[in-house]
């Protein structure tokens, strides 16, 4: 049994650690996007279990890419935000848009897993 | 001085008066009158005016010589009496006259003084004719009057001098908001043309016009003014800040002074507050900026650190952990300084709910367990058996109590203890985290809620926090409504205590039989 994992941020370093720190579950799959518009472009044909999404990207940010990936046939994955602004207003103003939840950077890299298959599960 | 024998004895055969035994008996009369004035007089009798005064009015001029005295005025005056002459003439009419403050120096090094002359005819009290045989002067000494009129008009001038030349706006307005004084700064402040401001008008029509300009916030600018006036009436003093609608911010102080009148000064704040707003902002950026590059940095160690990426040399394991724990510190940093930017900024969110301090706490010790073991300190809980109810917000109070057990752990040595006590006290519900550590230096005690505050920042073990930890503190129990404070009583270590309102018993018993 494995999932299917798209992370989705600007940063490469932050795509490299984070999809280290997924992979330390041996049942997670990890792909990672660069950006919004990658994301979307990623999504039929990698057809992931969850999508992991940075809030503050430049052109097109989290919320908008969430917003995309709600109008592909089936409405998409669930989303999960990753945000550096994880302060409650932000992250009640997240789950207000539709995401399945929301996870404040820094994140605990032995940790991280862990919560997303909490998502994932759940 | 002279005196009443030196005037008999006085030539007065030399003058068209003649001898005294042959003056009438008015003249007589008269002369009695004004020699035994104290206040400064003269008469001009007869047709040629013949000039008689009395021994203050000589002193007036600082004569000593009596050769005037009897002698025709215009022989003797001078000039003065080419000028009065027409006046003096019409009082012969029967006409009074006054010559008001007449400067007269009666020596060279004298200041000069001042008199009023009041001239009144004296009529032929004989009535062998009806014709005015003198005219009698009274003179007032009047400088002290003049000098204070030009002290008060010099103090006048210095006043508009100094309320020019200061940055503030000053105006005075009585308890009825009539406009008594203003400098020229408060008319450019408030954008007042020249001509709409005057002394005597009502301060409220200055006030329509700043509402009408919409610099008072939105709405009817009667209805703004009125609810002002009526603020303003019922404290005795206040602040408020006018945002104008040109972007200019005023700070207006307001102070109600003597004889119920109110001072107000504007202060023109626009810089301040843009430069306040820029470093708040740079705060914030700053500290979002920086999670990004900590976020990967903590996030790679983590996981080198936990030997995910292979084994380490002892060496390496040591070095990743002081990284780690540098890293952990500058985490800690930037979310104390965006919780103290929130918290000043007014932006930082309070759920507030009813809650069990003795849980939480309970709750807190627990999760701070681990810390404290690191620095191997005993950490002990003290708790009620009962609940103890506050309103307050969960996530906030654990951040207070994990701030008071970091700093006690911290100031604590190896193999000591830290006990967090709960109390009620009255109606209140006390917080304690005790230590025996070093305690806190009685110079320090005064800033100890400041921000960026830390006690010998050359002690390695202090500087482990940021010196933000317990400004945060007193911003979330200010805003919960409590207290917070040092425990100045005790002899050894730090004692910190918080105290809460308690929600009343029967509230609590009807809220969970809603439920």
């Amino acid at each position: 049994m494995s999932w299917r994992i798209l992370y989705v941020d600007d940063e490469p370093d932050l795509r490299e650690v984070a999809q280290i720190s997924l992979e330390l579950d041996p049942e997670l799959v990890v792909r990672c996007s660069a950006s919004g518009a990658e994301a979307i472009e990623a999504l039929p044909d990698w057809r992931p279990d969850l999508v992991l999404l940075d809030v503050m990207m430049p052109e097109m940010d989290g919320p908008a890419t969430l917003e995309r990936i709600r109008q592909s046939p089936g409405g998409g994955p669930p989303v999960v935000f990753i945000t550096a602004r994880a302060g409650d207003n932000d992250a009640a103003r997240l789950m207000a848009l539709g995401a399945a939840g929301v996870i404040g950077k820094p994140f605990d890299p032995l940790q991280l897993a862990v919560q997303v298959r909490r998502y994932l599960e759940s | 001085m002279f005196d009443r024998a030196d005037f008999n004895n006085h030539p007065w055969n030399d003058t068209s008066l003649g001898p005294c035994a042959e003056w009438p008996r008015q003249l007589h009369f008269m002369c009695d009158l004004i020699l035994g004035s104290k206040q400064p007089m003269f008469m001009l009798w007869g047709s040629d005016r013949a000039f008689i005064y009395n021994a203050a009015y000589q002193a007036i001029w600082g004569r000593t010589s009596l050769d005037t005295l009897g002698r025709p005025i215009q022989d003797v005056a001078g000039p003065i009496w080419q000028k009065l002459r027409q006046d003096v003439e019409r009082v012969f009419q029967g006409h009074s006259f006054t010559l008001s403050n007449f400067g007269i120096r009666a020596r060279e090094d004298e200041p000069t003084r001042y008199f009023d002359f009041s001239y009144t005819p004296i009529p032929d009290y004989d009535g062998t004719s009806d014709t005015v045989v003198g005219v009698l002067c009274i003179s007032t000494d009047v400088t002290e009057r003049i000098v204070a009129a030009e002290e008060t008009r010099e103090d006048r001038e210095v006043l508009a001098l100094t309320m020019d030349n200061v940055t503030e706006g000053v105006a005075l307005v009585e308890f009825d908001f009539t406009l008594v004084l203003w400098n020229h700064q408060f008319g450019v402040h408030f954008g007042y043309e020249p001509e709409q401001i005057r002394a005597g008008m009502n301060a409220r029509e200055l006030m329509l016009i700043t509402a009408g300009r919409g610099d008072l916030g939105e709405g009817d600018p009667e209805v703004i003014v009125d609810a002002l006036i009526q603020a303003i009436q019922q404290s005795e003093s206040g602040r408020m800040e006018v945002q104008r609608s040109d972007g200019t911010v005023l700070s207006l102080y307001r102070r109600a002074v003597s004889a119920g009148r109110y001072l107000l000064v504007s202060q023109d704040v626009t810089e301040a507050r843009t430069a306040a707003r820029l470093k708040d902002e740079l705060v914030s950026t700053v500290s979002h900026e920086l999670r990004t590059p900590l976020t990967a940095i903590s996030g790679a160690l983590g996981i080198v650190s936990a030997g995910a990426a292979g084994e380490l040399s002892a060496k390496a394991e040591r070095l990743i952990d002081i990284a780690q724990r540098n890293s952990e510190r500058l985490i800690v940093l930037v979310n104390d300084l965006l919780d103290i930017d929130k918290l000043r900024s007014g932006r930082m969110e309070f759920h507030l709910e009813r809650l069990d301090l003795a849980e939480l706490i309970g709750l807190g010790v627990d999760q701070n367990m681990p810390f404290a073991e690191k620095g191997g300190v005993d950490l002990k809980a003290d708790l009620t058996d009962q609940p103890v109810v506050v309103m307050g917000d969960r996530h906030r109070l654990l951040q207070v109590l994990a701030n008071l057990i970091s700093n006690a752990v911290k100031f604590s040595s190896s193999g000591g203890i830290v006990t967090v006590r709960l109390r009620t006290i009255g109606q209140r519900a006390r917080l304690s985290v005790i230590d025996h550590g070093m305690g806190v230096a009685e110079s320090f005690r005064d800033r100890l809620f400041n921000r960026f505050s830390q006690f010998d920042s050359s002690s390695s073990r202090v500087q482990q926090g940021t010196g933000l930890g317990l400004a945060i503190c007193k911003s979330i129990v200010d805003q919960l409504g409590g207290t917070i404070w040092l425990d100045t009583g005790v002899s050894s270590g730090a004692t910190f205590h918080v105290e809460l309102p308690l929600v009343e018993r029967g509230k609590l018993a009807a809220t969970k039989g809603d439920e």
